[in-house]
């Protein structure tokens, strides 16, 4: 195995392991702005502004 | 006084200049008659024939009075926007400016499809080392499935601007050939069964405003700490959909998504051109990039579909997840989540896919851009 594909396979792992951990902090973040932020009947809809 | 002095661009054709040139011909009619990327393709198209003319102007010639070079506009347009990163973070604000994150607050699991179906650019960087090519070289090929030509373009004209032109002209035709890449691969992956599975979500729950304006903030906070590197790429989208959602802005946020868009757009695909060069594109490396293209977008198909089917293992009868949607963690928006929905439909016209398809497909398009600058910022780090 070369250097290079070893690099490679390292850089992988840490990446999709990156990018899950990622997206899963994205997620709690937007669990706890539904939370803390909730639709209030009073509020307009966040819509699109166009 | 011959033809050839005349006329010093024929002296200077070459079967190259003639490939490149039906290279340009067939993007412009790709864009035209079959509809595919046409705002990329033609500028892409229409600029390589501009460069593959010997002794264009649009390129940095020698004045053979001189001896001096005289600046091509391509070139100038190339140095001030593609290697400096400035025409693809423009169009991130305006993608930002379009996004519309409130899918992702009523299915938030399905943002997770947005990592998942980033597999096949981790899985094409090995092969593409494997291949023989060096990391970063190997980390601008695997970009490509990233679905994503903004973002392939910024990590290839940092870690390999010599293969800028093959991977962006594969990264936007591909990104086209969505819904003839996806469907075969989906089926062959999952049984009628599970294409017949019905999602149920929060399809109609109302979002607070106030949350759509804090996530962009919340976001960019975040991914700046952890990964400061990715903060050009993921910043400007979240930029672009700040004014998208802070509602007193409302003429900046339809500038972006029109005009910023379509200006930057044009200037970033015939800048493009500007490395489709027969020197440069006319390689075997070009062949071996396109297919390694293919091959990214058949696994992120492959990583999308069974991270749905492997999370159905835990899920109960009744709360299972369509493995379609999972494919829609591409960052192909909204073409992929249309074609997971018309594929639901196709068997079982009752079946509504498209919502959570959707929210699926948001997830995959701040996937794509985390995905670049982990790889922005992996690469440097440890090679």
């Amino acid at each position: 195995m070369t250097a290079t594909l070893e690099l490679a396979l390292l850089i992988a792992v840490l990446g999709i392991g990156g990018i899950f951990i990622f997206m899963a902090l994205f997620y709690l973040m937007i669990r706890a702005l539904d939370k803390y932020l909730p639709y209030r009947e009073d509020e307009p809809e966040g819509k699109s502004s166009e | 006084m011959g033809l050839e002095q005349l006329l010093p661009a024929i002296a200077g054709m070459t079967w190259q200049h003639l490939v490149m040139i039906s290279v340009g011909l067939i993007l412009i009619y790709l864009a035209i008659a079959k509809n595919y990327e046409p705002t990329l393709l033609l500028p892409m198209g229409f600029g390589a024939i501009l460069v593959n003319i010997p002794l264009s102007s649009a390129l940095t010639q020698i004045d053979p009075a001189t001896g001096q070079a005289v600046e091509g506009v391509l070139n100038v347009f190339f140095e001030a926007g593609i290697a400096t990163e400035i025409f693809p973070l423009l169009i991130f604000i305006a993608i930002g400016a379009m996004i519309d994150f409130s899918p992702l607050f009523r299915n938030p699991s399905l943002l997770l499809f947005g990592a998942a179906a980033q597999f096949g650019i981790f899985l094409t960087m090995v092969v593409a080392a494997l291949m023989g090519y060096d990391i970063r070289e190997a980390a601008s090929i695997g970009i490509i499935g990233a679905a994503d030509g903004p973002t392939s373009i910024v990590v290839a004209s940092r870690f390999a601007p010599n293969l800028l032109g093959p991977i962006s002209v594969a990264a936007y035709s591909y990104m086209a050939l969505v819904p003839i890449i996806q469907p075969p691969v989906i089926r062959l992956l999952t049984s009628r069964k599970e294409r017949l599975i019905r999602m149920t979500g929060n399809n109609n729950k109302k979002i607070s405003k106030k949350a759509l304006i804090a996530f962009p903030i919340v976001i960019t906070i975040a991914a700046g700490i952890i990964a400061p590197s990715s903060l050009a790429l993921i910043g400007f989208l979240m930029f672009g959909n700040l004014i998208r959602e802070c509602g007193v802005l409302n003429k900046l946020s339809l500038s972006a998504q029109n005009e910023l868009s379509s200006l930057v757009t044009i200037l970033l695909g015939i800048t493009i051109a500007s490395t489709m060069t027969a020197e440069r594109f006319i390689r075997l490396d070009t062949l071996f990039i396109i297919a390694l293209g293919l091959f990214a977008f058949i696994f992120d198909t492959f990583g999308g579909v069974i991270f749905a089917k492997f999370l159905n293992l835990f899920r109960k009868e009744g709360n299972k997840i369509n493995p379609m949607v999972g494919a829609c963690g591409i960052s192909a928006f909204p073409m992929s989540a249309r074609v997971i929905h018309q594929m639901g439909q196709k068997e079982d016209p009752y079946n509504y896919l498209l919502m959570p398809a959707i929210s699926a497909n948001v997830g995959g398009q701040i996937g794509s851009v985390v995905a670049g600058g982990i790889i922005l910022t992996l690469v440097p780090l440890l090679a």
